[in-house]
């Protein structure tokens, strides 16, 4: 794939359909660069995208048996992507900026249960108007699809 | 000792509970006294330049990425001008359909402002802790209300996927009309779910005007309590119209300024002011010049324009604002404080919850024929929709390919940016009182919390355009009354 290629290429994850107590959530805005590597992960496997993640979303997690965060990263310099389980977590809440473990905090709080949750982070540097992708954020592509093809594998 | 002669800028930064974000500065006179309020958007929005070159009919994906929480105000503002574009009225069918999928945005949009962004507010008190005060100090104060307007909002969202697909970035308005019906599952959905969200809404009003009664008596007077213009959509009959129709503006007296405009005419009678200090336009009645020309738009404005909503438990809510809010210069017709923003998206919500019932029992949202069919007849066009927040304006130019030339969107949260900035002035004397500030005072946490919430009125939207986990960019100046910067902090 080209340096800055289209993220409507497409990323080489097979179709595989999430099963209905398994979610991937892939957070951003698909015409702000790097910003959209979570919505385009997420399509590709069946899962949900939102432009960011909003208190009715934690019903839905309540029921779910296992959900996965896809979110473009601001890393340090050299940072690759990584998967890391993530805990409830109340805290100073905006409604624009819920981060995953506030949404799973609300769902603890509201309806007495989470699902195992997890945020694969991919390290982006691009945010401006486009749908281009970073040629930083294409090489990691390859790192990224592994992590989460493990994670469909572990919640077949 | 005498106050400190030197001018002072307090800044809030950021705006939580808002979507976006943004800075507010409190200039300070010579004599300690607040001297003008801004509220700044620090995040620069260039979607208009983006879309130059792109198909008009990629408008509506395009333009419903401004924002997550409100993508289909842009889908229907963009629907309607490429109505325009292609030259066709679209089926009667496919005007009530976006007419629903509105009511529905309107409902989950209003929801989510008055129980998660402004109740913890209301039922917290602005004492409490900031770090509580928010939607898990609400969880824990009141957790059955907290999971009431879950539900609200799930109904509003839910809609909009079973008629369109998918609850964000839908792509079925379309020049034209619509792309599918409504089906009768659908209909028997809204009926079997519609009681429980009527409940909700009921139950916000009677714990919202209790606490109108009790505790924000002095909120009701000071948050944004000023003349202005207000401006919405009416329909033929002057009723509350949320999708069709032309605009009215009405002043604080109740006296109609204009009328039966046509969004095509819009730069005739609404400029646009910019100012060095924010990335948001300033709008305002070109006829009273600016700033004179400062109106409002969104939920408070559209019950001032309108005579009636035309659904019976939404006029006899309507009524009821109106003798609360109404002032005595317009014979109870005009609400003034911008504190009633929050009043009204209730009455607002009873509204679109009637229509949607009503229009769930209308079989024409059945019928097969929900889009006309041309090429592309015109270069230029103007499309309006009303927005949670407020009126909305798409303005294309194409050329004969009909690729975008040019592209002007006036934002319902710009339209309130003076209000805004007034708001702020008006909370801050209020809370600071008529004694300067001494050189050393203490800011009070009262201060900061009102400021924030007199903001919050509005529900202001200054976009969602990019989530990245981490990115919280944040910068508080403070510059004094020559412009100078005198101190900043800047944290990535």
């Amino acid at each position: 794939m080209p340096a800055g290629g289209c993220w409507q290429s497409g990323c080489g994850i097979e179709g595989r359909s999430v099963t209905a107590s398994h979610l991937v959530i892939g957070i951003g805005n698909p015409l702000r660069g790097d910003d959209g590597i979570g919505a385009l992960l997420a399509e590709q496997v069946g899962g949900r995208c939102v432009q960011q993640l909003t208190p009715e979303l934690a019903a839905e997690l309540a029921e779910l048996e296992a959900v996965l965060f896809i979110d473009a990263w601001l890393a340090p310099a050299g940072a690759v992507p990584r998967i890391t389980a993530i805990s409830p977590a109340a805290g100073a809440a905006e409604s624009h900026r819920l981060e995953p473990a506030q949404l799973l905090a609300i769902s603890q709080a509201l309806y007495g249960r989470t699902p195992e949750a997890h945020l694969l982070q991919v390290p982006a540097t691009l945010f401006e108007h486009g749908n281009a992708l970073s040629a930083e954020i294409q090489a990691a592509l390859p790192q990224t699809r592994q992590l989460l093809r493990s994670w469909l594998a572990r919640h077949a | 000792m005498g106050p400190d002669p030197t001018p002072r800028t307090i800044t809030i930064d950021p705006v939580t509970r808002i979507e976006g974000h943004a800075k507010i500065t409190l200039h300070l006179d010579e004599a300690g006294r607040i001297a003008d309020a801004r509220f700044h958007v620090v995040e620069y929005r260039g979607f208009e330049t983006f879309c130059e070159g792109r198909p008009f009919t990629e408008m509506a994906g395009i333009t419903a990425r401004i924002c997550g929480i409100c993508p289909v105000s842009h889908l229907l503002a963009a629907a309607k001008t490429g109505d325009k574009l292609l030259a066709v009225q679209p089926p009667q069918a496919a005007c009530k359909l976006r007419r629903l999928l509105n009511l529905a945005q309107l409902t989950q949009s209003h929801a989510l402002s008055f129980f998660h962004l402004s109740s913890p507010d209301f039922l917290l008190g602005w004492e409490c802790d900031p770090a509580k005060r928010n939607v898990f100090g609400l969880m824990a104060a009141d957790p059955e209300l907290a999971r009431a307007g879950i539900r609200l909002r799930q109904f509003g969202q839910q809609l909009i996927e079973q008629l369109a697909g998918r609850k964000i970035h839908s792509a079925w308005a379309v020049p034209g009309g619509v792309r599918t019906p409504m089906t009768a599952e659908t209909a028997a959905w809204i009926r079997e779910r519609l009681p429980e969200a009527q409940a909700t809404v009921r139950l916000a009003l009677e714990v919202f005007q209790r606490l109108l009664d009790q505790q924000l008596v002095e909120e009701q007077r000071v948050f944004g309590t000023f003349d202005s213009l207000f401006m919405g959509l009416v329909d033929g009959q002057g009723q509350w119209s949320c999708i069709d129709g032309l605009l009215r503006l009405v002043d604080s007296r109740g006296v109609v300024v204009a009328d039966g405009l046509s969004e095509d005419d819009y730069a005739a009678f609404l400029g646009e002011a910019v100012e060095s200090w924010s990335y948001l336009k300033f709008p305002y009645y070109k006829p009273m010049g600016y700033p004179e020309g400062m109106y409002r738009v969104g939920p408070l404005a559209r019950l001032n324009v309108c005579e009636r909503i035309g659904t019976p438990w939404a006029d006899a809510e309507l009524a009821a604002f109106r003798t609360r809010n109404g002032t005595e210069a317009s014979g109870g017709r005009i609400a003034t404080s911008s504190f009633a923003y929050h009043h009204a998206r209730l009455v607002e919500i009873v509204a679109c919850l009637e229509a949607i019932g009503q229009l769930a029992g209308d079989s024409e949202l059945q019928s097969p024929h929900v889009r006309s069919h041309a090429s592309l007849n015109a270069t230029e066009a103007v499309g309006v929709s009303e927005a949670p927040r407020g009126t909305l304006f798409h303005h294309y130019r194409v050329d004969d390919d009909g690729l975008i030339t040019r592209v002007n969107l006036i934002i319902a949260t710009g339209q309130n940016n003076l209000a805004m900035n007034r708001t702020v002035a008006q909370i801050a004397r209020h809370v600071i009182g008529p004694s300067p500030l001494a050189e050393g005072a203490e800011i009070p946490e009262a201060l900061l919390n009102r400021v924030e919430a007199g903001i919050r009125c509005f529900d202001p939207c200054l976009s969602c355009s990019t989530h990245a986990a981490g990115q919280m960019p944040l910068r508080i100046a403070l510059i004094d009354a020559r412009g100078r910067l005198l101190a900043e902090r800047v944290r990535d």
